[in-house]
């Protein structure tokens, strides 16, 4: 069987369209992806009294003079995983933090229900089955959304079986300096997991679709954070470290499933061995338009092939 | 800002790029390195006998087109691997990694050639200086003793082991390297300045006749004797300016390479691409302006002549007229030799340092796509920084270390490394051409930038033409010394040997991991978005 994985598209649109499109590419028999859908900003295109408009982001400012050119700049801050809307000068002096909470949530609304129509009838279409979760990023109410797709399963906190490989998903993570919606303690990662695995049939035969990876690996090195969220220097440089979560790490060592699959940090893309365990972070750019990916085979005897990383 | 706006940025959670626009447009500017104009104002005008080094600083504006083509590609592109990246997704991954690979190999072997240079050129000549300008023939036993081929190699050996410490501390220790090289050019230039302010060409043809026993007249008459035009040429300036002040430049793209650790990508590649070669250009302004005019033109070009053709009337044996000797000449100043051999020190080792630095990049960015093995991209948990990746080059750059020290012939002119980079980017140039074309969904959703068309075609075909007929045209000025001999054929070997083993590599590997039921180029394929 083959099995297309990947994660963290965090509302860029091309790259999730190719997620959408990835089954019958790569031929897989199963498509899973590993969590964070929602972006982690909102771009305001901002009307001038002069009648142009302005958008800042990745530091520079783009002005528009043109309205015709407005279809263009809004692809590019889809495409870069940002959420747009237009508001005059007027409205951007007046706006409150509730204000902007109120924006991204509807933004983040329309999308996520796009995608998930878009999921339902490109998988059902194909005939591939697949299986989605939230990640740690993501607000709970998204999982509205994920629940009315028909074809494509919510497999978030349970246990889906598919062509007889049973795939144990969790959307959560550990705690993070950032303080996420799913950011739970290690002690409370640790009993979800537990409650899903003593589920689980024939851990030979199980798949872990854990949003967070394990600590301590090469799918878990990231720039660190203080408090404050600035980042921690080590001398001359940026202090990087390990930045995943030892309840899944200790729960990978204990289970011994066949596969462990996980996203969360984007630039740890990579492969690892727990044990018996062929561990993936397949990391994510989602931001060039470039989908980070794995393809995964198991073969007749029921174990992993070496996983191929793909950036299609 | 408006406090709506910083509120919508505050919510954002987000990007950790440490290498600031002005860091990466020092270490474009000092890679490979503004002070070896001075030693390509030894070797083009042997080479191509009637260029004007001034008016070859003109040349440089070709490059404004290729750093134009490396800005567009990174801001449609902004990761790490520079031309491999757009090479290996708009054409084909071997593609690709060949192109990267000759052009990282041919900056690593820099770092060793270099790293002899910064012994030949700023220790050994300062020694032979004050030799040559005192009469004391201790300093000349001492430069005589550290020019052993032993020496040298031992004393390159630790910058390099040097140079691997700072890429394991990673970035911004890399960019204090890259300070101190625009710190050294800077005292560089400042003594070049106040040197030609202090004395005038009367003094220092009067100086070279006592001090060399050759009189100063002589030295255009024994050239022409030898073959040497007594004139300034069109072609060879053209020539000589786009091989050696170009490839003074080349480090000029090599911010494309930190894209992926650079904030505002955009911004901060148009000012290191494009503000570095406006500084270099400037740099050897001064440098070559300075030295005609105080050494005189003709004059200097006559002398390099004679140093290159090894003519028995040159006064200086085994010593090339660099400007240690010459500026020691003109102002007999102990100060000065020892500034300009400081200057020409800490401008070649940040250098050499940076001339790897952004190939480590690379070397990780093809093990991460298996193109070699997968270790190679592997990053040390403490230092960040791609340990194996960095291991290898410096290792490659011992080896070019070793061959500038005993065999000099393989590295000659490094006219190798001239040919190999532009053979390269005749590959990039065609990517540019058909980007829009074969990358169609990358290029309709790239900022507005990059979509621009001039004359119904995309601005970046244009480059990417262009940059092709420069890089063919700067190969075959290459071939013009060779075919006369001056080049020995090492040049060719050597650049074969670059062109060739990353085909091998790549076709090892996709046939390795064949073997284990792995097709590695189904990886670079693109997944249509509708």
């Amino acid at each position: 069987m083959k099995i297309f994985y990947a994660s963290d598209a965090h509302a860029a649109e091309s790259t999730f369209r190719k997620f959408t499109n990835a089954g019958p590419f790569y031929k897989a028999d199963l498509v899973i992806y590993g969590g964070d859908f929602v972006g982690k900003a909102v771009v305001p295109i901002i009307k001038t009294k002069e009648g142009y408009y302005e958008a800042t982001y990745y530091g520079s400012t783009v002005k528009i003079k043109n309205e015709g050119e407005l279809p263009d700049l809004q692809k590019t801050l889809r495409d870069a995983g940002f959420y747009w809307i237009i508001l005059s000068e007027q409205e951007i002096d007046q706006i409150d933090e509730s204000g902007v909470e109120r924006i991204t949530k509807e933004l983040q609304i329309k999308q996520i229900e796009e995608w998930a129509k878009l999921m339902d009838e490109r998988f059902k279409k194909n005939g591939i089955p697949c299986v989605v979760i939230p990640g740690n990023d993501d607000p709970f109410y998204i999982d509205d959304y994920l629940n009315k797709m028909q074809y494509v399963q919510n497999g978030d906190d349970k246990i889906v079986e598919i062509k007889g490989y049973e795939i144990l998903s969790l959307s959560h993570g550990h705690p993070t300096i950032f303080k996420y919606p799913r950011d739970v303690s290690e002690e409370e990662l640790a009993q979800k997991i537990e409650k899903l695995a003593s589920q689980v049939k024939n851990m030979n035969k199980c798949i872990f679709n854990i949003h967070v990876p394990p600590r301590d690996t090469d799918l878990d090195q990231d720039t660190l954070y203080d408090e404050d969220l600035n980042p921690i220097l080590d001398g001359d440089s940026l202090a990087t470290g390990p930045v995943g979560s030892t309840a899944v790490a200790e729960a990978i060592k204990k289970y011994q499933p066949l596969l462990s699959l996980h996203g969360h940090v984007h630039p740890s893309r990579g492969i690892c061995k727990i044990g018996r365990t062929i561990c993936v972070n397949p990391g994510s750019n989602y931001d060039e338009i470039q989908l980070r990916g794995c393809l995964i085979d198991i073969n007749n005897r029921g174990e992993v092939e070496l996983p191929t990383l793909t950036s299609g | 800002m408006a406090r709506g706006l910083e509120l919508f940025q505050q919510s954002a959670v987000g990007f950790t790029r440490q290498i600031s626009p002005y860091d990466t447009l020092v270490y474009s500017t000092v890679n490979p390195g503004l002070m070896y104009a001075l030693v390509y104002l030894m070797w083009a005008p042997f080479l191509y006998p009637g260029a004007h080094m001034s008016w070859a600083i003109l040349t440089v504006s070709q490059m404004f087109v290729i750093a134009g083509l490396y800005w567009l590609l990174s801001v449609a592109m902004p990761r790490q691997g520079g031309e491999y990246i757009y090479i290996s997704r708009i054409l084909h991954p071997s593609l690709g990694l060949m192109s990267s690979f000759m052009i990282s190999f041919t900056a690593i072997s820099w770092t060793g050639v270099c790293s002899d240079w910064a012994l030949k050129y700023a220790l050994v000549e300062f020694f032979a200086s004050m030799g040559i300008v005192s009469g004391n023939q201790m300093w000349m036993q001492w430069a005589s003793f550290l020019n052993t081929p032993h020496i040298r190699a031992i004393l390159g050996t630790i910058m390099i082991f040097i140079i691997w410490m700072v890429f394991y501390k990673g970035s911004r220790a890399m960019m204090k390297m890259s300070w101190m090289a625009l710190i050294g050019t800077g005292v560089g230039a400042l003594t070049f300045i106040v040197a030609a302010l202090m004395a005038d060409p009367g003094t220092f043809a009067a100086n070279f006749t006592r001090l060399s026993g050759l009189n100063y007249n002589d030295v255009i008459p024994l050239a022409v004797q030898a073959g040497h035009p007594n004139k300034f040429l069109f072609g060879a300036t053209i020539m000589a300016g786009s091989t050696y002040i170009i490839l003074n430049t080349l480090g000029a793209t090599f911010g494309a390479n930190l894209a992926g650790e650079v904030r505002s990508v955009q911004k901060s590649q148009l000012l290191a691409m494009f503000g570095s070669l406006v500084i270099l250009m400037s740099a050897w302004a001064i440098f070559y302006g300075l030295s005609y005019k105080i050494f005189g033109n003709l004059w200097t070009n006559a002398l390099m002549y004679l140093s290159g053709t090894g003519n028995a009337a040159y006064p200086f044996g085994a010593y090339e007229p660099f400007a240690t000797i010459l500026l020691g000449i003109l102002t007999q100043s102990p100060l000065f030799i020892f500034l300009i051999a400081i200057a020409f020190f800490m401008a070649t080792f940040g250098s050499c340092a940076g001339m790897s630095f952004g190939p480590t990049r690379n070397i990780y960015a093809w093990g991460f796509d298996r193109l070699v093995p997968a270790k190679t991209s592997q990053i040390d948990p403490k230092s960040g920084s791609p340990v194996i990746a960095s291991t290898i080059a410096l290792a490659v750059a011992e080896i070019f270390l070793l061959l500038d020290v005993y065999l000099p012939a393989w590295t000659a002119y490094i006219g190798y490394t001239i040919f190999t980079w532009f053979l390269a980017w005749i590959l990039l140039g065609i990517a540019g051409i058909v980007f829009p074309y074969r990358r169609k969904l990358l290029f309709e959703s790239a900022p507005p930038v990059v979509r621009g068309r001039f004359m119904g075609l995309p601005v970046v075909s244009w480059l990417g033409i262009l940059t092709t007929i420069i890089s063919v045209s700067i190969c075959a000025y290459l071939l013009i010394p060779f075919f006369k001999g001056d080049m020995p054929y090492t040049m060719i070997v050597m650049s074969i040997i670059l062109l060739v083993l990353p085909i091998i590599i790549y076709y090892l590997s996709k046939a390795s991991y064949a073997k284990q039921g792995i097709n590695i180029d189904i990886q670079f394929l693109e997944i249509p978005a509708d």
